[in-house]
């Protein structure tokens, strides 16, 4: 939080890039958040891509999406598919995580992460994905 | 008693046959020697006990006797052969120089088969004869037939005995027709109704393929085949019995027609309901065993990563803070330990998509050196603890077109066995260039591979050393075989027990 702060009051202009994480299994969903935070990135988190869209609805626009593909309710491969019929939405950058490490060119998304994944392995494609966002709108 | 022979009785000679002629007159055994002698082979007998004697020894064709003699008269001498079972069917014609009707009665009651009254021409005598052997051959043939009809109904009979004691359903049908020729006793109890001889088996009995063959009817025909070529040999059929479906396996084979025996197929139908119900069983068992192993892999990921992620930032946090030593020992084995879990997941995983045939191969052109010279650093830290340096000869690129992963996998479970089955002692990796194909060595000084194992040990879940304590699920070697055949490539292992193993794998460079 005090990092996070402290980015926050350096200066205006780097606004800190906001995630929203979309993971069913709550434990993982929140370690992933701690994880980001703790990196100085805002985060949102949603149970599925039902709950993904309603927040996207409301919030402000995420620089990424880090999102599950197996998942009840609405499952990511939908959540890819109202994402891309979605002009609003439709730029967001998506890092997938998944356990299907054959998905291959078949992957709904920018990246892959795939299941089990390490610390170093998360930070660096989120913080490149990002980023990219960020370069592109400047 | 005309003395001359006529002329036009002599047709054809006939030395085969055998004529008795029994008389006590020497003029008239003469005349009649002569007569008949030019044409059938005589024998001649003075008197009935002489000629009894002579039959006895070798039975005649015919015998012409006289009614009047001395010792044994004509009449006497056909019942004394009447009575002998070497000389009872002789055909006997007797001989009287008077008529008379009381006599001639004896002599037929007696059992003779012919009774001539003299004078007679030599004609009539010849021809008499003639007819009476043709009429005794007649009877011969006919008893022949008789005989081999016998033989053959109880030979019939024994056989059918012998197939109703067979516990396998039997059936001989006509070839081309499918006539039932005879079912079994066991391949009526299979039907649970009659298969009557003669009936067409298409209208008693009803076959259909397997399902998988469209479940089509198959006509008696097929089962029944008329020639050789078309026999049928070990194919699943549904049999409708009165007591339900019924599985078969069904053979056929044709005999051909051989001496008495006209041509026969023969259709054994062994029932096996239970074992196809129990492959069922065992198929349906090992689809959601796979099953479970794809679910599982799949579910056990994502916890595994939240443990990841939770000890790394645990152990990142020490990186900066001051922490206890024995805490972050602690740690250290817990993140070794969910990579090894981690990897685990990740053989079940290939495991179950290799079962399902989907290796998902990214094939590109990439370098089987460098491959297994990055694989021997990957397990470089775990070799050392073994106490197992490892030596890569390559003396340059081995370039090819395979998936960097799953080659690389190859030479990694190699390698892990190498130092698992072998610790404390060096591993040689030999990559090199042979042609069109690819060569890896992997040479362990370890515990090997016993003869009866080469083999099995490419099999899923077989370990050649189950019994000594080495840990593993027995998938490593199946999993490496089962990229080396993506590729059409070829694994093998060369090995002495207690001295160590080679597993050599050949790849094909281009696809």
């Amino acid at each position: 939080m005090n990092r996070q702060m402290k980015h926050e009051m350096n200066g205006q202009m780097t606004r800190h890039p906001y995630i929203l994480v979309v993971e069913d299994d709550p434990d993982l969903r929140q370690n992933l958040t701690d994880i980001l935070r703790a990196e100085g990135y805002v985060t949102g988190a949603a149970a599925n891509g039902r709950e993904a869209l309603a927040i996207l609805q409301t919030s402000e626009r995420p620089s990424l999406i880090v999102l599950d593909l197996a998942m009840p309710d609405m499952n990511g491969w939908q959540f890819r598919d109202k994402q891309r019929a979605d002009l609003r939405l439709i730029d967001i950058p998506v890092l997938v995580v998944t356990a299907n490490r054959n998905l291959g060119p078949n992957v709904p998304g920018n990246e892959v992460l795939v299941k089990p994944f390490g610390l170093d392995e998360v930070l660096e494609k989120v913080k490149r994905l990002s980023r990219a966002q960020a370069d592109d709108r400047s | 008693v005309s003395q001359q022979p006529q002329p036009s009785s002599g047709t054809d000679r006939d030395e085969g046959t055998q004529i008795l002629v029994v008389e006590n007159d020497p003029l008239v055994l003469n005349m009649l020697a002569v007569l008949l002698g030019s044409r059938w082979t005589v024998r001649i007998a003075e008197g009935g006990d002489a000629a009894l004697a002579l039959a006895r020894r070798s039975t005649p064709d015919l015998i012409i006797s006289d009614v009047h003699m001395p010792d044994v008269d004509g009449i006497t001498l056909v019942r004394r052969l009447r009575d002998d079972p070497s000389t009872q069917n002789v055909p006997v014609i007797l001989v009287s120089s008077q008529s008379g009707e009381r006599e001639t009665i004896a002599g037929l009651e007696a059992g003779a088969d012919d009774f001539l009254v003299k004078p007679f021409s030599a004609r009539e005598l010849q021809v008499r004869i003639q007819t009476r052997l043709e009429i005794t051959a007649m009877r011969r043939r006919n008893a022949r037939q008789e005989a081999a009809l016998e033989s053959l109904r109880r030979h019939t009979a024994w056989t059918e005995r012998l197939l109703d004691s067979l516990p396998v359903p039997l059936l001989l049908l006509e070839p081309g027709q499918a006539r039932v020729l005879f079912a079994n006793a066991a391949s009526v109890a299979l039907y649970g109704h009659p298969l009557p001889r003669g009936l067409a088996f298409d209208e008693v009995a009803s076959f259909r393929a397997p399902d998988a063959e469209a479940g089509a009817t198959i006509s008696g025909p097929e089962l029944a085949p008329a020639s050789a070529d078309r026999k049928i040999h070990g194919r699943r059929l549904l049999w409708m019995t009165a007591g339900g479906p019924r599985w078969l396996l069904a053979d056929s084979e044709l005999i051909p027609q051989y001496d008495h025996y006209s041509a026969v197929a023969v259709l054994t139908l062994r029932d096996i309901t239970e074992l196809v119900r129990h492959e069922d069983d065992l198929r349906l068992t090992v689809r959601l065993r796979d099953e479970f192993l794809s679910v599982a892999s799949h579910e056990l990921r994502t916890p595994i990563s939240t443990l990841t992620l939770q000890t790394e930032t645990l152990l990142r946090d020490g990186e900066t803070k001051p922490v206890d030593e024995r805490l972050q020992k602690k740690l250290l084995t817990i993140r070794n330990q969910i990579s090894r879990l981690s990897q685990l997941v990740d053989v079940l995983l290939d495991v179950s998509r290799l079962i399902e045939g989907r290796l998902n191969l990214r094939t590109e052109e990439v370098d089987l050196a460098s491959i297994a010279a990055e694989a021997i650093d990957m397990l470089r830290e775990s070799a050392e603890r073994a106490g197992c340096p490892i030596h890569l000869n390559s003396q340059q690129a081995v370039p090819g077109w395979w998936d960097r992963l799953r080659v690389g996998q190859v030479v990694t479970n190699l390698l892990s066995n190498a130092i698992k089955f072998g610790p404390g002692q060096p591993v040689d990796v030999d990559v090199e260039t042979t042609g069109d194909r690819a060569r890896l060595r992997v040479r362990d000084r370890g515990i090997g591979v016993p003869n009866e194992a080469r083999e099995r040990i490419f099999a899923r879940f077989e370990r050649a050393s189950a019994h000594q304590g080495i840990p593993g699920l027995g998938l490593g070697l199946w999993i490496t075989k089962q990229i080396v055949d993506a590729y059409g490539g070829s694994i093998g292992v060369d090995s002495q027990v207690g001295k160590g193993s080679t597993f050599t794998v050949e790849l094909p460079r281009m696809p």
